[in-house]
């Protein structure tokens, strides 16, 4: 049986995909959100130390499943292995309604000027698609600003002298700091630093008709029993669905852009929740499904006129998967700095984003959110032995009297990180796997050694006894801050959509996700994710004339 | 309960190696575990669900080395990590293959090594092997699939321990407690009024 047409089917609820559907709703659009995952509640998380989003020990709360969502990873050494949505190495994000917001840390960054002019402020990097984005700060600015007020955002950047200009201060005032933030601020004033209250897509005090945070603590990984966590489920979904002109539909999973014989789409092919294959026609197809899963779902519409995938003619889609490269420094000391107030990350810097001696571009630092003791464990030093009596007296020593600092290095994009589809594994539909492959570029690598230098030297500052750091290693970045992969730009032969999220060869196609970043930034993604969403939303319902985009 | 396992247990069919860090449990949860286990342990001694009497003897031994009991507080035995260990196995042939493997394999080496089962070999000769395979650094095609299995045991028992209130309490950790009611601390509400400029 046909489905009736729609105006648009947005593909994938998350940070990207609920904004777009909240914006065509409200311009009277008739639109069809398909999200492959569940409505999940706090209730069906229940908070459980090992099976959340960040400790996955015993799965994936928020999605995909173990079962049905393979995905096959390269490693640097060719080695090839077919992973399950919660093994380490599969990159991955989330799978529900709200997708990554629904139990995110909620870091809500803007980019800085330079950030969208990495290669016109450093040059080329020899072995780096390093490229300039074809919009600018100053065109997103009304639209971070959009998503600051709409979403919610509390904290306090006015001690941020880095900060790019904003016409408008956050809707609400920051969380009282922890103890660590207590700690590390007189230590980044004293070092010269510029200390400031990290902006958070959190209630500090009643807003948008939710609750203000009770500071729990099991908050980055973990839904909000109290709603006090900003995400697109509780925000622009619910106004979508209201307007009466948005349907959401869970647990349906799209395996393919559908497409006309003039090389236009026509709608989206997928399975619902009982499996069933369906045809929804559409007048145009927004994709975002973040990074991995938006190149998949392109490079899996094939067709005559694409027959590399759709929008794929110049071999782009599906390049330059980018993450972050997180540097760490821990640090013990002589008193405690355990308070159990929560989300737990609380204070950053931006000192180290650019000017850099010798160095292209950097990232933000920043305290951690939590290390519950089962985390703390991975990051015993050596010395302490890691079986016995010495492991277990350092925990009862340390783990209240310890603290990370760590921060988003913004990546060098490689061509050849990257994201196919398998000739082989399919998941539990039939559709083809992501294929990942790649790893990092050296100069990534090089920034993050000096950035952990950084980290170290505040938390000494901050008077540590003891400190180490941690820098990654060499293989393939992506996971929760994966972009990259639908770069955009005004050369449809070294990009894949134009500044307006729109596929270059197939006007009524938008990929509005994190595919899109040309380059991700030294902050975590999602408040430019959201920025885009609002200013792609709003050249969309400006050029669409009742069934087809004006062009 | 039993019911709960029946699901969990029909949803781990499919799937192939099995890399550190994920076991295929989906449905499954830490408390729902612990929870478990401390009602088969009401009902009388535990008896294994899924090891045999020498493997889960074993086990324990491992779980005790790894966090021994001290003057301070109880290790990962007393915290109940070989029944969590035990509870998860019986739930996921995967795990299950990876810890019958790893623990014949211990019993193996230290016959060859020591000329007795693991359980029986001196404490001195056990700490010598847990700490070869206790390191990446130690890696050898011959000692690969101990180190392999090393890093199970120990994030198992690791986990088991924390999540226990013997673990959370050792730690002077608040731990993830049921709450009784939803409330916004006092402080916090002040100090937003106050930075706000309405207060
Ligand atoms: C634990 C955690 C902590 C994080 N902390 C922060 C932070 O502090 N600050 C920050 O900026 N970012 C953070 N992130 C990252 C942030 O969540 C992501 O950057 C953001 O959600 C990405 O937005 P997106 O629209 O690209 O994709 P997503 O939000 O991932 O949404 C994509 C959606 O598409 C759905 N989908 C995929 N494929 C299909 C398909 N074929 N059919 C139907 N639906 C599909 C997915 O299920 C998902 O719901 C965090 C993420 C996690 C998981
Ligand atoms: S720390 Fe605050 S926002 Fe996060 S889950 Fe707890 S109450 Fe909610």
């Amino acid at each position: 049986m046909a489905l009736e047409r729609v105006n648009a089917v947005v593909v994938g609820s998350g940070a990207g995909g609920g904004i777009v559907a909240k914006e065509l709703a409200q311009a009277g659009l008739r639109v069809v959100l398909l999200e492959r995952g569940s409505w999940v509640t706090a209730y069906d998380c229940r908070k459980d130390d090992l099976r959340n989003q960040r400790t996955t020990v015993l799965g994936n709360a928020f999605g995909p499943d173990d079962e049905r969502h393979p995905r096959v990873v390269v490693d640097e050494s060719g080695r090839e292995r077919t992973l399950r949505a919660s093994e380490p190495g599969y990159h991955n994000n989330a799978g529900c309604v709200g997708g990554g917001t629904a139990s995110y840390g909620a870091m809500a960054w803007r980019f800085m000027e330079k950030d969208f002019r990495m290669r016109s402020t450093y040059g080329a990097v020899p072995g780096s698609t390093l490229e300039d984005w074809p919009l600018s700060y100053a065109d997103l600015e009304p639209y971070y600003e959009k998503a600051e007020w709409e979403i919610g955002v509390s904290g306090d950047d006015a001690g941020n002298v880095f900060r790019a200009p904003r016409r408008r201060p956050l809707p609400m005032p920051p969380l009282p700091p922890n103890r660590e933030c207590q700690v590390l601020r007189p230590a980044a004033l004293r070092l010269g630093l510029h200390p400031f209250d990290i902006p958070m897509l959190r209630n500090s005090v009643p807003y948008n008709g939710r609750p203000a945070c009770m500071r729990c603590r099991w908050c980055v990984g973990f839904a909000c029993e109290v709603d006090a966590k900003c995400g697109t489920q509780n925000t622009v979904i619910p106004a979508a669905l209201k307007t009466g002109n948005c349907e959401l539909r869970c647990d349906c999973v799209a395996g393919q852009v559908l497409l006309d014989e003039r090389g236009r789409a026509a709608g989206v092919a997928y399975f619902d929740a009982r499996g069933r294959y369906r045809e929804q026609p559409a007048d145009l197809v927004v994709v975002s499904c973040a990074a991995i899963e938006s190149a998949r779902l392109l490079l899996n519409s094939r067709s005559r006129l694409f027959p590399k995938g759709l929008g794929n003619r110049h071999d782009w889609v599906g390049r330059n998967l980018q993450g972050h490269t997180y540097p760490r420094a821990a640090g013990l000391f002589d008193f405690e700095l355990y308070d159990d107030q929560g989300p737990g990350a609380g204070i950053a810097v931006c000192d180290y984003n650019h000017g850099n001696p010798g160095l292209a571009g950097g990232g933000m630092l920043a305290n951690e959110f939590i290390r519950l003791p089962y985390q703390f464990v991975a990051q015993v030093p050596r010395s302490a032995g890691r079986w016995g009596r010495g492991h277990k007296e350092f925990m009862r020593k340390w783990y209240r009297r310890s603290m990370s600092v760590m921060g988003p290095v913004q990546e060098m994009p490689m061509f050849d990180s990257r994201v196919e589809v398998d000739p082989v594994v399919k998941d539990h539909w039939g559709i083809p796997v992501a294929r990942l492959s790649g790893g990092k570029h050296p100069h990534t690598l090089e920034v993050a050694r000096y950035m952990a230098g950084k980290a170290e030297a505040w938390l000494k500052e901050a008077g540590a006894i003891h400190t180490w750091t941690v820098v990654p290693g060499p293989g393939l970045s992506g996971g929760q801050h994966q972009a990259g992969t639908c770069r955009m730009g005004g050369d449809p032969r070294t990009s894949v959509v134009n500044r307006y999220c729109q596929v270059h060869d197939v006007d009524n196609v938008f990929v509005i996700d994190g595919s899109v970043h040309v380059t991700n930034g030294g902050f975590n993604p999602v408040l430019t994710i959201m920025a885009l969403a609002y200013y792609a939303s709003a050249h969309l319902v400006k050029t669409w004339k009742g069934t087809r985009m004006r062009s | 309960m039993s019911e709960n396992r029946e699901t969990s247990r029909r949803g781990f069919l499919g799937a192939a190696g099995l890399a550190l860090g994920a076991l295929p449990l989906n449905a499954q949860h830490a408390h729902h575990a612990h929870q478990a286990v401390r009602q088969e342990k009401a009902k009388g001694p535990y008896r294994p669900r899924f090891f045999t009497p020498q493997e889960y003897r074993t086990l324990a031994k491992l779980a005790d080395l790894i966090i021994p009991a001290d003057e301070h507080s109880p290790g990962a035995v007393e915290a109940g990590a070989p029944e969590f260990i035990d509870f998860l196995a019986s739930n996921s042939p995967e795990l299950a293959a990876v810890f019958t493997g790893g623990l014949a394999w211990l019993d193996g080496e230290t016959k060859r090594r020591y000329s007795a089962a693991f359980v029986d070999a001196k404490p001195g000769d056990q700490a010598a092997l847990l700490d070869l395979i206790a390191y990446r650094r130690n890696d050898t095609p011959e000692l690969g699939p101990g180190i392999e299995f090393f890093e199970w045991a120990r994030k198992l028992t690791v986990d088991a321990f924390y999540t226990s209130p013997e673990g959370i309490k050792d730690l002077g950790f608040q731990g993830n407690g049921a709450m009784a009611e939803f409330s916004v601390p006092r402080e916090a509400v002040e100090y937003a009024l106050k930075r706000s400029g309405l207060g």
